[in-house]
C-alpha cells in the first residue's frame, strides 16, 4: 500500500509570499471595514448568515415534527441520565411540574408587564454561556419593533442588560455584568450613588470607599433606567488595608434560569438630575408599601399567634388554679 | 466538494454554537486546505454578533491562527527518508 505521495520537500506548493500578503491585507481591510462600517457588516452578516441562522432557530424553538422529535430525543437522553442518578420518576415528574409552574408565573409577571407599560414579551435563544461573546440572544428583532439601545428587563423590574445589535429577526444584549460595561448604580442602604462595573459570570461589582456601610442584602438600583432595580449585594470584600471595598451584585434571577425576557420600546435617554431622584424616591417608597395579599397574611398570622397565646395563658392560668386547690385540699 | 461542505459544518458548528466542534474542525481545516475563507466567516460572524463595536476576538483570533498555520505547515508535514511527502 502507497503511503507517501509523488510531492516532494522540494516541489510541495507553499502559499505564496505575494498570495499571503495578499490575504493579509484583505484581512485587515475586512477588520478595518467592520470597525469603520459596523452596520454595513452588521447587515452583510445578516443577509449570509440568514440560512444557517434560520436553520439552527428552527431547530432549536420550531413545532415541528423532526425540529421536536429532535429536541425531544435530546431531552430524553438528558432526562434518562438525570433518573437514572436520582432513580425515581416521581423527582423527574416534580421537576417538570416545577418548570412549567415557573414557567407559567414569569409569563404571567410578563403579561402583566407588557399590558402596563408597553413592552414586548422575547424568549431567549441563547445565554452567554453558549454564544462566543458575553451577550444574551432574543427572538425579537427590528421587525418587532426592538431598537438598539432599549433596556431588557427580567420581571417586573430587575433590569438585565441593553440591546446592542438588532437585526430583522432577532437581537443581541448586553448585559450588565459583561466586562467592560459601565453604569451608575445607587446602593440603598448607605444610600450612595457608585459605578456598576460588569465581571463576568453574571456577576457585577460596586466600588466603595472604606467606612461606607455595605451590606450583604442591599437593593442597587439603576436609576439611569426607568423602574431599573438591578438586583441585591451578595458577598463584600472588604480588605481593611485596602482604601476601597467592593460589592458584588447578582441580578435575583441567574442569567441561566431566564427563559423569557421584557423590551422596552423606548431607548434609555440621559435623565436629569430631577428625574433621577423622583426615580428613586419612587423605589424605595414601593419597598415600603406592602401588597394586599402580604398584608392579608401577615394579619391572618397574626389573628392565629395571637389566639394561640391566649389558648396557651387560658391552659396555664386553669392548671395554676387546680393545683393552688389541690394545695389547699392537702 | 469536501473544502465547501466542511466551510458549511464549520459555519454551521459556529452559529448553533458547537465550539467545542467548530475549533477541532477549524484547525484541522486550515492544514488540510489553506483557510484564507474562514478569515471572511470570522468577519461575518463577527458582524453577526455585533462585536465591531467593541472588539472582534473571533476575527482576530483566526487571522492570527490562520496565518501561523500557513507558516508552520511546511514544518509539520511528514516527509520519508527521500523527501516524499507521507499523506
Amino acid at each position: 500500500m502507497k503511503k507517501y505521495s509523488s510531492t516532494t520537500k522540494a516541489n510541495y506548493h507553499h502559499t505564496s509570499h505575494k498570495k499571503r500578503r495578499w490575504w493579509f491585507v484583505i484581512s485587515i481591510l475586512l477588520v478595518l471595514t467592520g470597525w469603520l462600517l459596523p452596520w454595513f457588516v452588521s447587515k452583510v452578516s445578516t443577509i449570509i448568515l440568514y440560512p444557517f441562522h434560520a436553520t439552527t432557530a428552527w431547530v432549536k424553538n420550531s413545532d415541528g415534527i423532526v425540529p421536536s422529535y429532535l429536541r425531544s430525543r435530546a431531552e430524553l437522553v438528558s432526562e434518562l441520565e438525570s433518573l437514572r442518578s436520582k432513580v425515581t420518576t416521581e423527582t423527574g415528574t416534580q421537576l417538570s411540574i416545577n418548570r412549567l409552574l415557573e414557567e407559567n408565573m414569569q409569563l404571567r409577571a410578563l403579561s402583566n408587564v407588557s399590558t402596563s407599560s408597553e413592552r414586548l414579551v422575547a424568549r431567549v435563544i441563547a445565554r452567554p454561556n453558549s454564544l462566543a461573546y458575553d451577550l444574551m440572544q432574543i427572538d425579537r428583532g427590528s421587525e418587532h419593533g426592538v431598537t438598539v439601545g432599549v433596556p431588557v428587563y427580567s420581571g417586573l423590574d430587575s433590569v438585565v442588560g441593553v440591546v446592542v445589535e438588532v437585526s430583522a429577526k432577532y437581537s443581541f444584549v448586553e448585559l450588565f455584568t459583561t466586562p467592560g460595561f459601565e453604569s451608575t448604580a445607587y446602593i440603598i442602604g448607605p444610600n450612595v450613588f457608585s459605578n456598576l462595573e460588569g465581571v463576568g459570570g453574571g456577576v457585577a461589582r460596586v466600588r466603595l470607599p472604606q467606612g461606607v456601610p455595605l451590606d450583604v442584602g442591599q437593593l442597587v438600583l439603576l436609576p439611569g433606567v426607568s423602574n431599573g432595580v438591578y438586583g441585591e449585594i451578595v458577598s463584600v470584600e472588604n480588605h481593611p488595608t485596602q482604601p476601597e471595598q467592593y460589592g458584588y451584585v447578582t441580578p435575583p434571577v441567574a442569567i441561566n434560569n431566564i427563559f423569557y425576557v421584557s423590551i422596552d420600546t423606548e431607548a434609555v435617554q440621559p435623565k436629569t438630575e430631577y428625574a433621577i431622584e423622583e426615580s428613586i424616591k419612587n423605589t424605595l417608597q414601593q419597598k415600603l408599601l406592602l401588597s394586599n395579599s402580604m398584608i392579608d397574611s401577615i394579619s391572618a398570622k397574626l389573628k392565629i399567634e395571637t389566639a394561640s397565646s391566649a389558648a396557651t395563658s387560658t391552659i396555664e392560668s386553669e392548671v395554676t388554679e387546680i393545683s393552688s386547690s389541690t394545695l389547699e385540699n392537702n | 466538494m469536501l473544502r465547501l461542505l466542511s466551510l458549511i459544518i464549520i459555519t454551521t458548528l459556529i452559529i448553533t454554537p458547537l465550539y467545542i466542534l467548530a475549533i477541532p474542525l477549524g484547525v484541522w481545516y486550515m492544514f488540510r486546505f489553506t483557510g484564507y475563507e474562514l478569515i471572511i466567516l470570522a468577519v461575518l460572524v463577527d458582524g453577526y454578533f455585533g462585536a465591531f463595536n467593541t472588539l472582534p476576538i473571533i476575527s482576530i483570533l483566526t487571522i492570527a491562527l490562520v496565518f501561523l498555520v500557513d507558516l508552520l505547515k511546511p514544518s509539520l508535514l511528514m516527509y520519508t527518508k527521500t523527501d516524499e511527502m507521507v499523506s
